[in-house]
Order: C-alpha cells, then sequence, then structure tokens
C-alpha cells in the first residue's frame, strides 16, 4: 500500500496515541468510516456509472457491455472483469512498477469476488445458451487517492453494477435451421437491470498498536502494520479474505478483526443501498446538464 | 558460497591457477575423480504425470528433466508424411542472475543446444520421421521434447541426449483413427502405442588439459578447458557426430584415443541405462 | 524483444492440437490408468512431503520440495546490490516464479519462459503468486540487515498437482532455499491451503512466533467457521514446520560431522 512519510516520531505517536484514545486524526472513532458520497448515471457513454467519494479518495465506475461467444468451460455464464486503474492519479504517492502493482492486486481482488457463485450470479449475463454471452467491464479510475482505495472501489463498483441497463436484446431462435439471430432492440428505454443484491463489498481493517481501526487514511496507513481486506456480503458472511502491509497477526487479532469485518460489512452494505436509492430519486433533478455540478457535494447523495 | 579455506578463495578468484595447482599437485581432478572418471549417473523414468514420457538424468550435479509431449498438428506442405520433433533445451533461471552467462548469451547456449541435439536425432535415424504420420497430408503427431536443466554443472550434451532417449523410450502414444466423414481424428486414450526407437545415440564429451583427455568435465572444467571434443555414438560403436571445439591444435592419432575412450564410456552409460529400464529406477 | 524472438529457433508446425481434446473414450477424470506414474505414488499421500536442499550448485541457496505430486525448485540468488533505487534503509525482495513447460496437462509455451531479472507488467497466475509470496515473506525476513541490496527469489514449478498444493509448496521451497543461503530471519515460514467445496483458504504461519503472515480466501462462510478453518490450517502448518525443521538439524549435524572429519584429516 502507499505510504507518505510520516513528519517525526513525534507526530508518528501523536497518530498512534489518537487511534488508542479512540479519537482519530479527523475525530472519528476506530470503527467509523468518512462519510461515503455518490453519484450514480454520471456518464452517458457507460451503461453504468458512479463518482463515489469516500472521504478523500474519489473514484469513478464505469461498466460497459460487449458481446461476445460464451467460453467452452462454462457455456451458460458470461463473463465479467473488473480493471482498475491509477495511472493518472498524482495522489497515489507511488509510481512506476510500484503503482501497477497496487492497482492490479485490487483489481484481482474485485475479480474474485465478481467470479465467485456465490457473491455474482454470471448467468444473468448470458445472452443464449451456449452460444453468445456479455462481457461486461468494469473500468474503475481512481481520481484522488487519500487511503483506503480497496473499500472505495468496491463500493463505486456495487454501486455502478446495481445502476447498470443491461441493453435489452431481442432473440429469435430458427427451429429448422437452427440458427440463433441476436438483435439489438430500438427502443432505448428498454432495459434489464443486473441482481447485486448478494455482491459484497470490501472492509479494510487495519492493526495500529493493539487496535484495530477501518477506513484508514493516508497518514494512518503509514503507522498500520498489518491489514487485511474482508469481502463481506449483507448476511455477514465473509466471502474474500486478503493481507496486505507486511506486518504479521497472531490469531487472537486475527479472529477479532474479522469480528470487525462482519459487524460492519452489513452496516456498510445497507447504508450503500440507501445511498443507492436516493441517488436514483435524485437523478431526475440534476440530469446531465451542467458538467460542474459533479464537483459540488450538494448533487451527492 | 564458503571462503574459508585458501582454495575455495583462489578457485573463486583464478579458476585456471587453482585448476593447475590442483592437476600438478595431486595429478587428479579437483573432486578427486581420475582423468577418465566420470561422475555418478542415475536415471529415473517417468517422473512427471502429465508427460507422455519423461525422465530424469542426474550426472553428478547436473540434474536434467525430460518431458516429451505428442500433440496433433497439421504437416508441412513440404514433406506431407513426416510429423515433426522439437527438442527444446532451457537452461536453468538462475544461471541468468547469477555473474556467470548473461541472458543473450543463455538464449543463444539454448538455441545451440537444441539445435545440437535436433540434428543428432534426424542424422541417427533413431525415429523415423515417417511413423509419426496419422494421415498423410492431413495429420500427424508433434512430438516436442522439452529438456529442463534444474542444475547445469557441466556436461549438458551427454545428459541432454540420455534424458531424450530415456524419455522417449517410455514414449507411449494414443491410438488415433480418422473420421472419414468429417476429417477429424479420433483419440482412443485407452490404446496406446510404444514409440519405435531404430537406434540409441549417446553422447561423450572430453576436453583437452596440457595435452591430457579428460572426460565428463563439470561447468568450472569447461571454462579451464582449451578445447571440448562431442563424440556421438550409435548402439553398434558407429560415430554419428564428431565435434571438436576450436582450441588447440591435435594430432590425428589422438581421435583414435577419443574414440575408443569415448566407447568405453558409452558402453557403461548404457548399461545403466538398460538397468533403468528395466528395474523402473536404479541407483 | 530479444528474449522471445531468439526462442523459436527450431522449425515446426504453426498450430498444434492437444489429443485429448479429440477423445473418443473420455475417462481421464481416473488419473489412475493414464499413466505410470500414478501407479507408482497412488498410496493416497497428498501430504507426503520431500525436502531437499542444495542442489543447484551456481546460487547461493537452492532447495527441492515435493508436496503429494507437486515438484519445484527454488533457487536464491543474493543479497546482492540493487539495480533499482527504489529503497535504500531495506532490502528489496524480487520474487519470479514460472511454470515449466511440462507443469500442466495442456503443454505450455516454453517461449514464455524469458531470462528477464524480474517479471514484466503482466496480468498472469504467475504475477499473482509472486504479490502472495512476497506478502507472505516480508514479515519473515530481517529486511534492514541488508540495506542497498536485493534478494532474488527464482522458482520453477516442474509439477502441479492441485491449486491447493501449489502456494504451500512454494512457500515450503523458498523458506528451505532461504535458510540455506543464511539468509536472517525471524522465523521459518510455512503455508497450508485447505479446500473444501468451493472454499479455499491459505494461512502462512510462523509457528515458533505464533504469527500469521498472510493469509488468502476466497469462498463463502462465517466469521466462526472461518475461524475454524484458521485453526485447522494452522495445525497442519505444525505437521509441516516439524518436517523442514528435521531437514535442517540433519543437515546441519550433517556438516558438523564433515568438518570435525576434514580437521582430522
Amino acid at each position: 500500500m502507499p505510504r507518505v512519510p510520516v513528519a517525526s516520531e513525534d507526530e508518528r505517536k501523536f497518530i498512534v496515541d489518537g487511534i488508542q484514545s479512540d479519537f482519530r486524526l479527523d475525530g472519528r472513532t476506530s470503527r467509523m468510516y468518512r462519510p461515503v458520497l455518490l453519484a450514480t448515471d454520471v456518464v452517458n457513454t457507460a451503461n453504468g456509472s458512479c463518482l463515489l467519494k469516500l472521504g478523500g479518495t474519489i473514484v469513478m465506475a464505469g461498466v460497459t457491455f460487449e458481446f461476445t461467444r460464451t467460453s467452452q468451460e462454462s457455456p451458460n455464464e458470461g463473463r465479467i472483469e473488473a480493471t482498475v486503474d491509477g495511472s493518472g492519479c498524482h495522489s497515489l504517492r507511488i509510481f512506476g512498477r510500484q503503482r501497477h502493482l497496487f492497482t492490479k492486486q485490487i483489481s484481482r481482488s474485485l475479480n474474485y469476488i465478481l467470479n465467485n457463485p456465490k457473491c455474482f450470479d454470471r448467468e444473468q449475463l448470458c445472452v443464449v445458451k451456449g452460444h453468445h454471452c456479455w462481457l461486461v467491464h468494469v473500468d474503475i479510475s481512481v481520481l484522488r487517492y487519500e487511503g483506503n482505495l480497496y473499500d472505495a472501489c468496491s463500493f463505486a463498483m456495487k454501486a455502478a453494477l446495481s445502476e447498470t441497463k443491461v441493453p435489452s436484446l431481442q432473440v429469435t431462435h430458427d427451429e429448422e435451421t437452427s440458427e440463433v439471430t441476436v438483435d439489438v432492440c430500438d427502443d432505448p428505454f428498454q432495459f434489464g437491470l443486473l441482481n447485486v443484491s448478494n455482491l459484497p463489498v470490501f472492509i479494510s481493517v487495519s492493526q495500529v498498536s493493539g487496535i484495530h481501526i477501518v477506513d484508514t487514511t493516508l497518514k494512518e496507513d503509514s503507522v498500520t502494520l498489518a491489514r487485511i481486506t474482508y469481502g463481506v456480503k449483507d448476511n455477514g458472511n465473509i466471502v474474500y479474505m486478503s493481507k496486505d502491509g507486511g506486518g504479521s497477526l497472531d490469531l487472537l487479532n486475527l479472529r477479532s478483526m474479522s469480528k470487525v469485518a462482519s459487524d460492519i460489512g452489513p452496516q456498510m452494505n445497507s447504508l450503500l443501498l440507501d445511498k443507492i436509492h436516493l441517488s436514483k430519486a435524485k437523478q431526475p433533478l440534476w440530469g446531465h446538464v451542467n458538467e460542474n455540478l459533479l464537483f459540488d457535494d450538494i448533487n451527492f447523495v | 558460497m564458503p571462503l574459508d579455506t585458501h582454495s575455495e578463495l583462489l578457485k573463486s578468484i583464478d579458476i585456471n591457477e587453482f585448476y593447475k595447482l590442483c592437476i600438478t599437485s595431486t595429478s587428479k581432478r579437483p573432486d578427486s575423480r581420475s582423468y577418465l572418471d566420470c561422475r555418478p549417473l542415475k536415471c529415473l523414468p517417468n517422473i512427471l504425470q502429465n508427460s507422455n514420457g519423461s525422465s530424469m538424468i542426474r550426472l553428478g550435479n547436473t540434474r536434467v528433466i525430460c518431458s516429451i509431449k505428442c500433440q496433433l498438428a497439421k504437416p508441412s506442405l513440404k514433406s506431407p508424411s513426416c510429423g515433426y520433433i522439437q527438442p527444446l533445451v532451457l537452461l536453468p533461471r538462475t544461471q541468468a542472475y547469477t555473474s556467470f552467462g548473461r541472458r543473450t548469451q543463455i538464449i543463444n547456449n539454448n538455441a545451440v543446444l537444441s539445435q545440437t541435439l535436433l540434428d543428432i536425432i534426424l542424422k541417427s535415424n533413431m525415429l523415423h520421421l515417417d511413423d509419426l504420420c496419422i494421415e498423410q497430408g492431413k495429420w500427424v503427431w508433434c512430438v516436442s521434447c522439452d529438456l529442463f536443466c534444474i542444475n547445469n554443472d557441466g556436461n549438458l550434451l551427454d545428459c541432454c541426449l540420455l534424458a531424450i532417449v530415456h524419455a522417449l523410450k517410455q514414449t507411449t502414444l494414443y491410438t488415433v483413427k480418422i473420421d472419414s466423414d468429417t476429417g477429424k481424428p479420433l483419440v482412443y486414450t485407452k490404446e496406446k502405442l510404444k514409440l519405435k526407437l531404430y537406434d540409441e545415440p549417446l553422447c561423450c564429451t572430453m576436453f583437452v588439459y596440457d595435452n591430457e583427455l579428460i572426460v565428463d568435465p563439470t561447468l568450472n572444467e569447461e571454462q579451464v578447458a582449451t578445447t571440448l571434443i562431442h563424440v556421438v555414438l550409435l548402439k553398434n560403436d558407429q560415430i554419428c557426430l564428431l565435434n571438436k571445439t576450436g582450441g588447440t591444435i591435435f594430432p590425428t592419432e589422438k581421435f583414435q584415443q577419443c574414440y575408443g575412450l569415448a566407447k568405453q564410456y558409452i558402453h557403461s552409460q548404457r548399461q545403466i541405462l538398460e538397468k533403468a529400464n528395466d528395474s523402473k529406477t536404479v541407483e | 524483444m530479444l528474449s522471445n524472438t531468439n526462442c523459436g529457433w527450431v522449425d515446426g508446425p504453426e498450430e498444434l492440437f492437444d489429443p485429448l481434446q479429440f477423445a473418443v473414450d473420455l475417462e481421464m477424470t481416473d488419473k489412475s490408468s493414464d499413466n505410470g506414474v500414478r501407479d507408482v505414488n497412488s498410496l493416497k499421500n497428498d501430504d507426503r512431503v520431500f525436502i531437499s536442499k542444495g542442489l543447484i550448485t551456481k546460487a547461493n541457496g537452492s532447495s527441492y520440495v515435493e508436496l503429494g505430486l507437486t515438484k519445484i525448485t527454488c533457487s536464491i540468488y543474493g543479497p546482492h546490490e540493487t539495480t533499482t533505487d527504489e529503497s535504500y534503509s531495506k532490502c528489496l525482495l524480487d520474487t519470479s516464479i514460472k511454470f515449466s513447460p511440462f507443469s500442466r496437462p495442456k503443454r505450455i509455451d516454453p517461449l514464455r519462459i524469458t531470462y528477464e531479472n524480474s517479471n514484466e507488467m503482466d496480468d498472469t497466475e504467475e504475477a499473482e503468486l509472486c504479490s502472495m509470496l512476497e506478502e507472505c515473506l516480508l514479515p519473515c525476513i530481517l529486511l534492514h540487515k541488508y540495506p542497498k541490496s536485493q534478494i532474488d527469489i527464482i522458482i520453477d514449478i516442474i509439477q502441479e498437482d492441485n491449486e491447493a498444493n501449489l502456494l504451500s509448496a512454494i512457500v515450503l521451497s523458498t523458506t528451505v532455499a532461504l535458510i540455506d543461503a543464511c539468509i536472517e530471519l525471524y522465523d521459518t515460514v510455512v503455508a497450508k491451503s485447505l479446500k473444501i467445496d468451493s472454499n479455499l483458504l491459505t494461512v502462512c504461519y510462523m509457528p515458533n512466533l505464533a504469527q500469521v503472515s498472510s493469509l488468502f480466501f476466497d469462498g463463502e462462510l462465517t466469521t466462526n467457521e472461518l475461524d475454524k478453518y484458521v485453526d485447522e490450517c494452522i495445525k497442519q502448518c505444525h505437521i509441516l514446520h516439524k518436517a523442514i525443521c528435521k531437514v535442517i538439524i540433519d543437515d546441519l549435524k550433517n556438516k558438523d560431522q564433515e568438518s570435525k572429519q576434514t580437521k582430522i584429516a
């Protein structure tokens, strides 16, 4: 993970002491997230999109559809892949190969939960069994980084996918020649939606001198020894887990960290769901008229 | 690498001097072999589960794994009834990291060894390419021999050739019939045929140091040697390949001596190989 | 790139077909019949461990590990002067993992095996394994003892048996090789993967410190079930740890005896 050098040993102590007395640099408690702000359907050209702010971290997710053939191994499933791109983001602090490895790691984690049959049903992306399916690209670009990219990306991905308009198709099956023809519907207002109710969100739990905190900022990252990213479903089940940060953990800490994650996961899931509903209601109000609207916090929910 | 003793230090600083000292003082090689001794040879057949035939050869510290994989291919227009055989040597990647040998040099060495092996296989007639034909002009077998060197401690050509011969002996091919309607091959995985080998070329590598012929060089010895000689003999002791790499001038009578040494050396190799074939594993 | 164009030295067909895709009597699920190898090792031993070290003479440390039917070699080169300027205060780890052409039922094109120093920016399984391995090793090596230097870890997968064994074997071989290279470690790190149904859990564990250095999970479990899985993994890690200890202690004893003998001589 990217780390900023902390100015001095005193500053480090200040951060750690704050965490230990449950009063972090920005006044949060150890289990509080920074405010999540999101706006969905912000890009005209994408089938679904979401601009998400998690404190100072800003990510943009866009979902696009591509029509392809099904693979031989899974003839009745579509394909979906997520990519995280941080190439234009100077605030990521790391450069070159390190940055590439970092963003690749996040895309890999996202792909794990997308390809887990218990999290995302890929059969809904199949158009004609054994013939045609959708290949869904979820492109996430990092606009600003101030810590906790994992969680921000997963929130944005879930929000974007839940708002995605699947182009509706007309499939005609010729009985005699057994030929399948697929036509795109003329009506642009006819579309389907994806079922993303099971899709988990990432909850990263960091350990700083024995205390477990969520949603670390850049400065807190630099005093973090180890961090575990959990994929948590809305029922609190854990579907993904990976570690970074370069430190080690004992078993007791591991247990309490997974407890923290499975407690907070459902909360964040329902928060996100509420926000998505609110944003849906707000959409007609602001439309796509003024680009500046995107940068005004009033337009977010 | 421990540098505790004087000889270890000398070895890492000046390999030539070290070798000279060793030969003159003891008239034995650094690993206490005499000039005509070869290192202990071990052959293990069928060590890989994903190949049609495989083997591991261990000659002292040199270890080579050979895997034979048979795949279907379309024959070339030039020779529609011939299959393919592709030996491919991969030197250890460790070598690219240590100061010894640069990357491009290793890739070149791979190419040279692979080409030499291909030449030996084709010229010795150990394997008829016509046998690999399933239907003329349509389908043939492509036999890929991947030689993976785990460790290179000299005398790779001997090891690679031993490994290929040993692995090819184990190799079985699936029975393939061609569907006359669709032209598609039908593979019967249950019925297997042994690949027919007509000959077994084996190689003996020696080098000249101070006008002495020494067999089975290690990697260090390959560095100090002034000239390397490869002799490949067939089953009936006929010479298949004789190669001398530059270096010192060499009287013709010496080649007789080379041939005699190679005959002796290859004979013992052949015995070990046959024993390995009979009892599957042998020390 | 030089390495890629120069590798295709032998004439060959343009396209190769795996014969099994045309198989008529497909019973390849029954692995015991398709090759002689299974007959030898058919004792149903996924946990059979074989460890040996020091077989690659040019490397500073090396090891060969068999775990079940997974076979892996690992060699360590370094610590040596670093070529990059990423970090000076600590040692850099450069891991490179490659599958050999015959490691899987389908042949892997050997042109992909390059001799480059670090893996290129590719999105392959190998790159993922590399990052997992690095994460697992970072807490265990005393990196601050080797400033301005770099340790190269070169791993070749000779044969892969199943997904669950792979990372475990890689970590095991790396630990043994690191010990063989005399690199200072806090503890020996061992890894064990459990695959039950569609849940895959890998835990890298340091038994003496009782610390988990890395873990990975894919599947779906409640927290209580997950804890049980982790406990089970750690139990298995202890068994592997014993195997490593035995090899290292035996090796040390041998060396000790040898040095005594040479002194007498």
